[in-house]
């Protein structure tokens, strides 16, 4: 095995992650909180798909098929229910993680030279993977979804209220420009949730402990990597 | 179970066992049981019109437009083509009035000309997704509803038209200083496919509540559904 394996080195860093062994990876809280979401998000995309083939704004449509809800009036019902538990998860994940990294691996601190020495290693195939601990890409990619989700709820809340809450319609550029960024914020949500799947598939075990929980483990140092970490 | 990178206890395992299976359990409900899955969006739907019933703000008014940012082509929507929209002559139309209303004599169209009129540049929303700027003035019902002795105390409004369609406002919103019942679309009077020759005009309900056609109103203890309504869309409905 390769002694050299290439690493980023981060003097000093990671003192949270550190002081969290033998801690859950993600408190069970959190795994119900993702599994809440993770449901209400993939409804609310499904219907929302239905809800745009209604009137596309552009020349593409999405399969009925794969809408949950499968014609309008159906596909709304579901949208507008599940927009009330999308509403606390999301708003949970934001307040809970976001600043503080509430219940599970650290989302900070982020380095840009970080992030490009991670990516890099990310794209050889090099990049360890330690359970309990993101590495800088993951922060960062999380962190966007995050914004992402932020902005999923106020420009869903404005398109559902644009008359009550006309001051978020008016700084959004009116009713028909939320619209289009509700649909591109769908989009980004889509994107991240083929890159975790992918993920997943790249470390199974992570999908093991987002459902069955499990400890923060030492973490290794980066000049010992097992075998499984380095590929 | 214990990995070199993962520690899940037995207890984890088991306890997150439980809580898959209930989850589970209630999305195979939802999926297999069509009434289940009926009345729990029924639920959800009637609990959306408590919570828009208080977000609700007469204070807050739609957005207004000035003339150039009408839209050139005002889309024709209806639950038929059309060609089918029906033609009413407006020298023999009549609003009838009826329910929970002191004076029930049916208005005239000149009747209704004759009294205090309104107009707005404001943004209609269909529930499809799709929004056009329009010209519409007429009637406000803030001032037509007290005129006729309607109930305002907590009723709701009943519009019944010409092609069989028919809604139902909550009087808060039909009391809303920008409601109207419009007469004029871009300063001439409707035209057919816009609901000649009168039409409710809501900016704070989405589009399928400005019903076209109108030949009648009526003020009741209860929200009496709509054509829309009773297929599933909310009932409130509001902006």
């Amino acid at each position: 095995m390769n002694n050299n394996i290439p690493s980023c080195n981060r003097p000093n860093n990671e003192e949270s992650n550190k002081n969290r062994c033998g801690l859950p990876t993600h408190s069970g809280y959190l795994r119900l909180l993702h599994t809440l979401n993770a449901l209400t998000v993939i409804g609310l995309v499904s219907s929302g798909w239905a809800i745009y083939n209604a009137a596309p704004i552009y020349a593409i449509t999405f399969p009925m098929s794969l809408s949950l809800g499968n014609y309008l009036t159906e596909a709304l019902r579901w949208h507008f229910a599940l927009m009330w538990i999308f509403f606390i998860t999301s708003f949970s994940f934001i307040v809970l993680r976001l600043p503080k990294s509430w219940g599970g691996p650290s989302l900070t601190p982020i380095s840009i030279r970080s992030i490009i020495c991670d990516l890099k290693l990310a794209l050889q195939f090099k990049i360890t993977h330690q359970s309990g601990h993101y590495n800088h890409v993951q922060r960062l990619l999380y962190v966007c979804t995050f914004i992402l989700l932020a902005c999923l709820l106020i420009t869903g809340l404005t398109l559902w209220k644009p008359v009550q809450l006309h001051f978020l319609t008016h700084i959004m550029g009116g009713f028909p420009t939320v619209r289009i960024i509700h649909f591109w914020a769908m989009i980004g949500i889509c994107i991240f949730t083929v890159i975790h799947l992918i993920m997943i598939v790249v470390v199974p075990s992570t999908l093991l402990t987002m459902i069955f929980g499990g400890k923060v483990m030492r973490i290794n140092n980066n000049s010992s990597p097992t075998k499984r970490d380095s590929k | 179970m214990k990995h070199h990178d993962i520690d899940i206890s037995k207890r984890n395992l088991i306890g997150s066992l439980a809580k898959l299976s209930l989850l589970g359990g209630g999305i195979a409900a939802l999926a297999l049981a069509p009434d289940f899955r009926q009345q729990v969006l029924d639920a959800a739907s009637r609990w959306n019109d408590v919570a828009q019933g208080h977000l609700y703000s007469a204070s807050n008014l739609a957005p207004t437009f000035s003339t150039n940012q009408i839209s050139r082509s005002f889309r024709y929507n209806g639950f038929y083509p059309e060609a089918y929209a029906p033609e009413i002559d407006p020298s023999t139309w009549q609003l009838k009035l009826g329910g929970r209303i002191t004076h029930k004599k049916p208005l005239t169209l000149n009747e209704l000309r004759n009294m205090q009129q309104e107009a707005q540049i404001t943004r209609l929303i269909c529930i499809e997704g799709w929004s056009a700027i329009g010209q519409w003035s007429g009637v406000p019902l803030s001032y037509l509803l007290p005129k006729i002795g309607a109930d305002l105390d907590n009723t709701y409004l009943r519009l019944d038209c010409a092609d069989g369609y028919h809604t139902s406002i909550d009087m808060a919103s039909a009391m809303h200083s920008q409601t109207i019942l419009a007469l004029d679309f871009l300063g001439q009077p409707l035209p057919r496919s816009y609901g000649a020759p009168a039409r409710l005009r809501i900016p704070v309900k989405l589009g399928f509540k400005n019903a076209k056609f109108v030949t009648g109103i009526s003020v009741h203890r209860n929200s009496q559904g709509g054509y829309w309504e009773d297929q599933g869309y909310n009932d409130f409905s509001g902006l």
